[in-house]
């Protein structure tokens, strides 16, 4: 299926499919999802813990680990050169090229994602000189500025500092500062805040977005936490069990939420725009992705449930311009 | 703090720990309810008078703190002899130490040559034959009694093939001993440090290019590196097997993927991580084969520091004792101290 990528988007994934080959039976991670990322634009993909946002952003450079499995679907990508390539198909040294140089990536815990035995500056000359041929020394003078880029004070004495040497927040801008250095199209941060203190997460969010605008790359940001959206993202992808339910512009997100689930999220967290009450939560589990339900994957939990939606699975309609939903409430109108 | 503050410290601690080691080992001894100098003397040579004497000697008629101040005393001034054979410990010691050393760098070399592999081969095809076969391996070498796989050993590479043999150790020739024992009046510091290198038989023969010794040497005692790799061979598969999965299930090996690095560059930093646990078995591992391997050395028919040990707790034979567990103590306490720097020359969050 010779698909091609409309004028300005970077990214076109559809129906990507991960399977878990766990013991315990087969993990449907994710589950035949597609979206699209637009030039210079942050894209937020939100849901729950365990929703398969994670795995969804992971498919894409194919860092999917053993037992995970990727079953299904293609990822569009426009690289540097404007050539456009299926992500998921192309040999294993080119999808190596892209990882780290065109599609970047910050991770949760930064504690961990740098590696203890090295300094700040060797993650980054060794990201830099994996993708092009240059010295190191060069790279250093360059890392210097990377770190000055992303506020770390003294960057001269920091690249010389091993992880532990830093503090949580200062390690996360490194893990920054590490994944910009090749100047990327696209950086996937993976909820960059969860781990870090709160006085450091807005100063971080606000950093990524800076950065995001300097470097004119797009950005797909992995979050549970609706406010951070609210703050950076130009548009939203609500996911539900290893499925997309509702695609839209955050500030249409926010007045109009369409899935229940999109609903009773939005109740669930303080809302910039509306004053609600009393935060409340959503009864009910997130199913087992062992054996989702066979219709609507919330239907379980969703006051408006019918009987078509357990039994068959709605699909994405646009019911207005740039805003879809997975819901049969819209698609029997 | 740099590496002298940290020698510094370590030597302040030095000495209360031999002290501390050779005490206990003594009250152990002492302990033992029975008249040692009967079983020194011997019963050919056995008569009231010479009993005495001995029991004089080292101060048997005192309480047991004078004895042990005499016993340590002795030690520490060299002149300390063994009652058994007679003659100064340290003339025995000095014998029988730099064969253990060859004996415990062959056994080391075994050990590193089927331990990492094995282990670094488990991890990567984790739970496959492989694994699964360095887990029995493992088991094995742990709870078989250690003379029946010597004793098989033998029957193979001994008894049906010839590929070994079983008596005396080689030496270089007696010019070249000569010439290594001279080395510390010529040089004076370095000499002495030298001929003390040189006194291990196969290093003594390789600084005179007496090389068919160094060959002989591994012909005679490879049978014992092999058996003692592979008693402890599976164990450290199995520390490498761990550690190197630790750091493959890593997060930071996962981001050095995602930053493209190539595999080299990958492994690089799974290496680096995983050698951390390792380097301190190898180092207690190796402490360990240099305080002698008694049944190895039994069976094998080798006369160093484990056969020493044994003969003399046999015949109760006290000042042999505490003289060797005293060189035991050093050698700890030594193997302890480059561990540390080992550990720190990799891992920056330790510091001195």
């Amino acid at each position: 299926m010779a698909e091609s990528l409309q004028d300005g988007q970077v990214l076109k994934v559809r129906d990507l499919e991960v399977k878990f080959y766990t013991y315990a039976g087969v993990v449907n991670a994710v589950s035949r999802i597609s979206f699209e990322v637009y030039e210079g634009e942050v894209v937020a993909l939100v849901g729950e813990t365990g929703c398969g946002k994670t795995v969804t952003t992971r498919a894409l450079t194919r860092l999917i680990e053993h037992p995970g499995r990727i079953e299904n679907g293609s990822a569009l990508f426009k690289r540097r050169n404007n050539e456009v390539v299926d992500l998921l198909k192309v040999p294993e040294e080119v999808i190596r090229d892209i990882r780290g140089n065109e599609i970047a990536y910050v991770f949760q815990d930064p504690t961990s994602a740098l590696d203890p035995l090295y300094t700040v500056g060797t993650h980054i000359v060794e990201t830099v000189t994996n993708h092009r041929k240059v010295k190191a020394k060069e790279v250093l003078r360059d890392a210097i500025r990377l770190l000055k880029e992303v506020v770390i004070p003294s960057p001269e004495l920091r690249v010389k500092n091993y992880p532990h040497e830093l503090s949580g927040g200062m390690r996360q801008r490194a893990v920054i500062a590490t994944s910009l250095s090749n100047s990327p199209k696209l950086l996937i941060a993976d909820e960059p805040t969860t781990n870090l203190d709160v006085t450091i997460q807005a100063q971080i969010l606000e950093l990524l977005k800076n950065l995001q605008a300097k470097y004119k790359m797009s950005l797909i940001l992995i979050t549970h936490n609706l406010g951070i959206v609210a703050e950076i993202s130009d548009r939203v992808y609500i996911m539900y069990a290893g499925k997309i339910v509702e695609e839209a512009l955050t500030t249409d997100l926010y007045y109009k939420p369409l899935h229940p689930y999109t609903q009773l999220l939005l109740r669930s967290v303080p809302n910039p725009l509306k004053r609600i009450e009393k935060l409340e939560s959503i009864p009910g589990v997130v199913p087992s992705l062992i054996n989702p339900p066979p219709g609507c994957r919330f239907y379980p939990r969703c006051p408006y449930a019918t009987d078509v939606c357990r039994r068959e699975e709605p699909s994405m309609i646009e019911v207005e311009p740039r805003h879809r939903v997975a819901c049969w409430l819209y698609l029997k109108r | 703090m740099g590496l002298t503050t940290f020698l510094v410290r370590r030597a302040v601690t030095f000495v209360p720990t031999l002290l501390g080691v050779l005490l206990i080992t003594y009250l152990i001894a002492y302990a033992v309810p029975t008249d040692p100098v009967r079983a020194w003397v011997g019963e050919k040579l056995m008569n009231p008078e010479r009993l005495q004497e001995i029991r004089e000697k080292y101060r048997f008629d005192r309480p047991w703190y004078e004895q042990f101040a005499f016993l340590v005393s002795e030690l520490l001034s060299g002149r300390l002899e063994d009652p058994v054979r007679q003659r100064n410990v340290f003339t025995e010691l000095f014998y029988r130490f730099p064969i253990t050393v060859e004996v415990a760098l062959i056994g080391f070399i075994f050990l590193v040559l089927i331990g990492i592999p094995l282990g670094v081969l488990a991890a990567v095809k984790k739970d496959s034959f492989i694994d699964f076969f360095v887990r029995i391996f493992a088991l094995t070498g742990s709870s078989l009694p250690a003379f029946v796989l010597y004793y098989f050993l033998i029957l193979g590479f001994f008894v049906y093939t010839h590929t070994t043999y079983l008596a005396g150790i080689p030496y270089p020739t007696q010019t070249c001993r000569d010439w290594i024992g001279s080395l510390p009046t010529t040089y004076p510091y370095v000499g002495n440090f030298i001929s003390a290198i040189g006194s291990v038989p196969m290093f003594g023969a390789a600084m005179c290019g007496e090389w068919f010794v160094v060959a002989d040497t591994f012909k005679r005692l490879y049978l014992p590196g092999l058996a003692l790799g592979l008693l402890n061979g599976g164990f450290i598969a199995r520390i490498v097997r761990n550690s190197l999965l630790d750091a493959l299930g890593s997060e930071y090996v996962l981001f050095a993927k995602a930053r493209g690095l190539k595999k080299l560059r990958i492994w690089r930093h799974v290496l680096k991580n995983a050698m951390i646990p390792v380097v301190t078995v190898l180092g207690i591992n190796f402490g360990g084969l240099l305080s002698g391997a008694v049944i190895a050395e039994t069976v094998f028919n080798i006369p160093g520091m484990g056969r020493y040990m044994y003969d003399s707790i046999t015949r109760l034979n006290f000042p042999a004792i505490i003289a060797a567990t005293f060189l035991f103590a050093i050698i700890y306490i030594v193997t302890n101290l480059v561990v540390d720097i080992l550990y720190a020359a990799i891992d920056p969050r330790i510091r001195y």
